[in-house]
């Protein structure tokens, strides 16, 4: 069943003419882990905010369409009670920093505080979630003392803590090194597993094609593809938008241009690169895969 | 602040009040970044004391420009986190109410109406 769900969604900024959302049709079903790709001001923050219910709730402006999320439209809601079903975190992790508190624990303790959950399962529910996260060791730094890396860990506990039934996530790993980004990745996947739906806005293509289920290229506010990552990954229409796609399928692209890849499936993960090119180097002597 | 925000201080007030206290020291640091990017770039800024006032200007528009455009992410941030959810609040640390505390409020609010009656009656 449809958990979120987009109906002709148009939406315009205030004070600008061209609209950043055009005509957004969108469905996610509960439990699964969506990822939105597309170059820089395609409309994929704006997309993560209208999720989010901040537009228009907080950024004001016209929008136009349905916007859906557990049965409940955006436009006859409030931002308050909205943000307990999504959940947002987004790419700068030091503004998404309150400010207000002084340790790790009592940051990702902020938003239980200010919903009323009870102290014991506050105290309960932030543990666990730090020790899913990785970031236990952290708790009793200050969150402005920490990497921008750990930063981005704490502002996506912080939010995880919550128990949203949509996670929102706009660039959750733009500033973490290849561990981090896949300790997150994993931790994202898990909470896919157990039922949470996840939007997840990333340009790291590779890492979207191990862990997602499904992707959305966006390009100028509109929906240009949408499909499962294998196809919509290694489709032509992105290299001729000019998208960024995996050097795996750059090669193999190559290589089908010169008659070598033999599959007509191209690859985006490393597996299926080393999987394809086998019998090619097979053949070569003393090259080995 | 949290046992003032428990006993009714709206938490608006309290949270611009800690975050202030926070975020000075996050205005110097991002001040001396912004410094170190215009020196290299060639900004005079250790001769005459007119240049180094001078040079102080480039410093104060990104400052200010770039704290109010953070003041935008940081409100979706705490929004975001329920900030200004209608539920009643609950609080991750106590603060008891010792017998102690209940003392020295009693001896201090004497002490104040003491200060007053004596400013009054005394002089």
């Amino acid at each position: 069943m449809a958990i979120v769900n987009l109906q002709n969604v148009t939406y315009t900024y205030p004070l600008t003419k061209t609209p950043a959302l055009q005509n957004i049709n969108m469905q996610v079903n509960e439990g699964e882990f969506v990822a939105v790709i597309g170059p820089n001001g395609a409309g994929k923050s704006t997309l993560c905010y209208t999720l989010a219910g901040f537009v228009p709730h907080f950024f004001k402006g016209v929008i136009t369409g349905t916007v859906e999320v557990v049965g409940q439209e955006s436009s006859k809601s409030n931002l308050h009670e909205w943000v307990l079903n999504v959940g947002l975190a987004f790419q700068n992790p030091f503004n998404q920093i309150s400010g207000a508190k002084y340790t790790v624990f009592d940051e990702i303790a902020f938003g239980l505080e200010n919903t009323g959950v009870p102290r014991e399962e506050m105290i309960s529910r932030v543990e666990d979630t730090m020790k899913l996260t990785g970031i236990s060791d952290l708790a009793d730094r200050s969150p402005y003392s920490l990497s921008g890396g750990q930063q981005q860990r704490v502002a996506l506990t912080s939010i995880l803590v919550m128990q949203p039934k949509v996670l929102v996530l706009d660039e959750p790993t733009s500033q973490m090194d290849p561990i981090g980004t896949r300790e997150v990745f994993g931790v994202i996947r898990t909470m896919a597993e157990k039922g949470m739906t996840v939007v997840l806005v990333e340009h790291k293509v590779e890492w979207i094609a191990n862990f997602a289920d499904r992707v959305i290229a966006i390009q100028d506010g509109q929906i240009l593809l949408d499909g499962k990552p294998g196809d919509v990954l290694t489709s032509d229409l992105l290299v001729e938008k000019g998208f960024g796609i995996s050097r795996y399928t750059s090669v193999a692209r190559r290589a089908k241009a010169l008659g070598l890849w033999k599959r007509e499936k191209l690859p985006v993960t490393l597996d299926e690169a080393v999987e394809g090119f086998d019998p090619i180097l097979q053949r070569e002597k003393g090259v080995k895969p | 602040m949290t046992d003032l925000t428990r006993r009714g201080l709206p938490p608006q007030f309290s949270y611009v009040l800690i975050s202030t206290l926070q975020i000075i020291p996050q205005m110097q640091a991002k001040a001396q970044t912004i410094l170190s990017a215009q020196r290299s770039r060639g900004l005079d800024t250790q001769s005459s004391f007119i240049k180094r006032v001078s040079s102080l200007i480039p410093l104060v528009g990104p400052l200010v420009f770039g704290s109010l455009v953070e003041v935008e992410e940081r409100a979706i941030a705490i929004e975001a986190r329920g900030f200004t959810s209608t539920h009643v609040k609950t609080f991750l640390h106590e603060v008891n109410d010792t017998s102690a505390d209940q003392a020295i409020r009693w001896v201090l609010i004497i002490i104040v109406v003491l200060t007053l009656v004596s400013r009054i009656w005394l002089s």
